[in-house]
């Protein structure tokens, strides 16, 4: 009787473990996918890149012979296709060649209620073939924010944001190029675009600079017939709101764009914060893995006896 | 086996079995829960090309309503939290490269056409029983759709 008791209490502990167990662990695998709504201390992981490649899966960073219409697959650690953030995640992506010139981008996502497991994947393509024999750099902003609202990009980049350069296949032709008139400061601009609002500039051309589109490519479309509701003056092709910068071409001298403006020292407080918070947790971890471990070897050991 | 170590496997299948049906209980629960708020007006699926790219419903647009005021905070700053525009809606929902978007109401509460150059002047307000209404602000504030139940982007 004694044994069955001792053999019940046993058992009610650990399905009492178990269940806090079942309750926490999808809670930390939904926490490690930046999923979640983050901690009002500011306590958030860093967001970073976990790979950049081509469409047959060869690495775009340094890379040689890059084709003249790359589709990049950027996949990052944590949810970076959240719907509210998304048109702020799209400010953050820049394209520059060796001239300093930015060149329009086509960002694409799949929201995580299409495709849960394609959250932390956008797909980065030049809007016009580039130049071969070409080195560019692709800029990605520090600013770029998981979903859960707090994980940016600078704190696995010291905020200085991600630079991937490569070069395009062939060689660079010699061309005259129509004289540009260089800008006060392009990296500003650029900058000015990833964190904050948008220039009013449009360009002239269709499909603006940053241009979000859904990947798939098989479209039936539907039927068109059918006369449109409302005025019928406007048929162009204008760019919707949330563009961020001009297609215009700006010359800048140095052949890798500059830095974006460096946060003030309240930036570096804030950063070094996260990485407190960030190590804090990784004790709080480890230790509860300790803890069970020690339990679990208790547990085995009177087992034994 | 003994009886311990029936008790315990019985345990074990006990609590795998009820994992399962919390597992799937979530899932229909969500189902269930997209389908009523998609009748109701609550839960407004965007399509493209009959593909589902994004749900919104009273919540995200006004996080969305928040987040456009702080990106274009430089422009006329002006709106509420129960409004945002449609382009910043589409473009967050992925979606830029249409031709028209289709916007149908509950029941009869209408159907229209907006052409891409035609979104700018129309926002998305959110009623007070959660569902969502198509204004034209660039129209004099004319309501469009009354509760919105779907947005269709197509090429």
């Amino acid at each position: 009787m004694m044994r069955f008791g001792n053999t019940g209490l046993r058992a009610g502990v650990f399905m009492l473990l178990l269940s806090i167990l079942i309750l926490v662990l999808p809670l930390a695998a939904y926490g490690e996918g930046g999923d979640g709504t983050g901690n009002p201390r500011g306590v958030f992981k860093p967001l970073g890149l976990v790979s950049a490649t081509l469409e047959d899966g060869t690495g775009i960073i340094d890379a040689e012979n890059v084709p003249l219409q790359p589709k990049i697959t950027m996949r990052f650690d944590k949810n970076v296709v959240y719907l509210i953030y998304w048109e702020r995640n799209k400010r953050c992506f820049h394209l520059y060649d060796e001239d300093g010139r930015k060149h329009e981008l086509i960002l694409s996502k799949i929201d995580e209620t299409v495709d849960f497991s394609k959250r932390q994947y956008i797909w980065v393509e030049p809007a016009e073939p580039l130049a071969s024999g070409t080195r560019y750099t692709l800029y990605v902003a520090p600013d770029l924010l998981a979903k859960n609202g707090g994980s940016t990009l600078a704190m696995t980049t010291n905020n200085q944001g991600l630079r991937i350069n490569f070069r395009t296949a062939g060689e660079k032709t010699v061309q005259i190029a129509p004289p540009v008139l260089p800008e006060e400061n392009t990296a500003a601009a650029a900058a000015a675009g990833s964190k904050g609002p948008a220039p009013e500039a449009k360009p002239a051309t269709a499909n603006a600079s940053l241009i979000a589109s859904s990947p798939d490519t098989s479209r039936p479309g539907p039927e068109t017939s059918g006369s449109p509701d409302g005025s019928t003056a406007c048929s162009s092709d204008s760019p919707a709101t949330g563009e961020p910068d001009s297609g215009t071409a700006t010359a800048q001298s140095e052949a890798v764009p500059t830095v974006p403006a460096e946060p003030a020292g309240a930036a570096e407080a804030r950063f070094a914060e996260l990485q407190r918070g960030r190590k804090m947790q990784n004790y709080v971890a480890m230790s509860a893995v300790i803890l069970l471990a020690g339990w679990v070897a208790v547990e085995v050991i009177r087992r034994k006896k | 086996m003994s009886r311990e170590q029936r008790m315990i496997n019985g345990r074990i299948v006990t609590g795998i079995l009820l994992l399962a049906l919390v597992i799937g209980g979530s899932f229909l629960s969500e189902k269930v829960a997209r389908v009523q708020g998609s009748q109701r007006g609550e839960v407004v699926p965007v399509v493209q090309n009959d593909i589902t790219v994004a749900y919104l419903d009273a919540g995200v647009i006004r996080q969305l309503s928040i987040q456009e005021r702080q990106l274009e905070q430089n422009r006329d700053g002006s709106g509420s939290d129960n409004e945002v525009s449609l382009s910043f809606v589409l473009g967050s929902a992925g979606l830029v490269d249409y031709e028209y978007v289709q916007a149908t109401g509950l029941g009869d509460s209408g159907e229209c056409r907006i052409k891409r150059g035609e979104v700018e002047g129309i926002v998305l307000y959110t009623n007070s029983n959660g569902t969502l209404s198509m204004v034209n602000k660039s129209g004099g504030n004319q309501v469009m759709i009354k509760e919105v139940a779907r947005l269709y982007a197509a090429d």
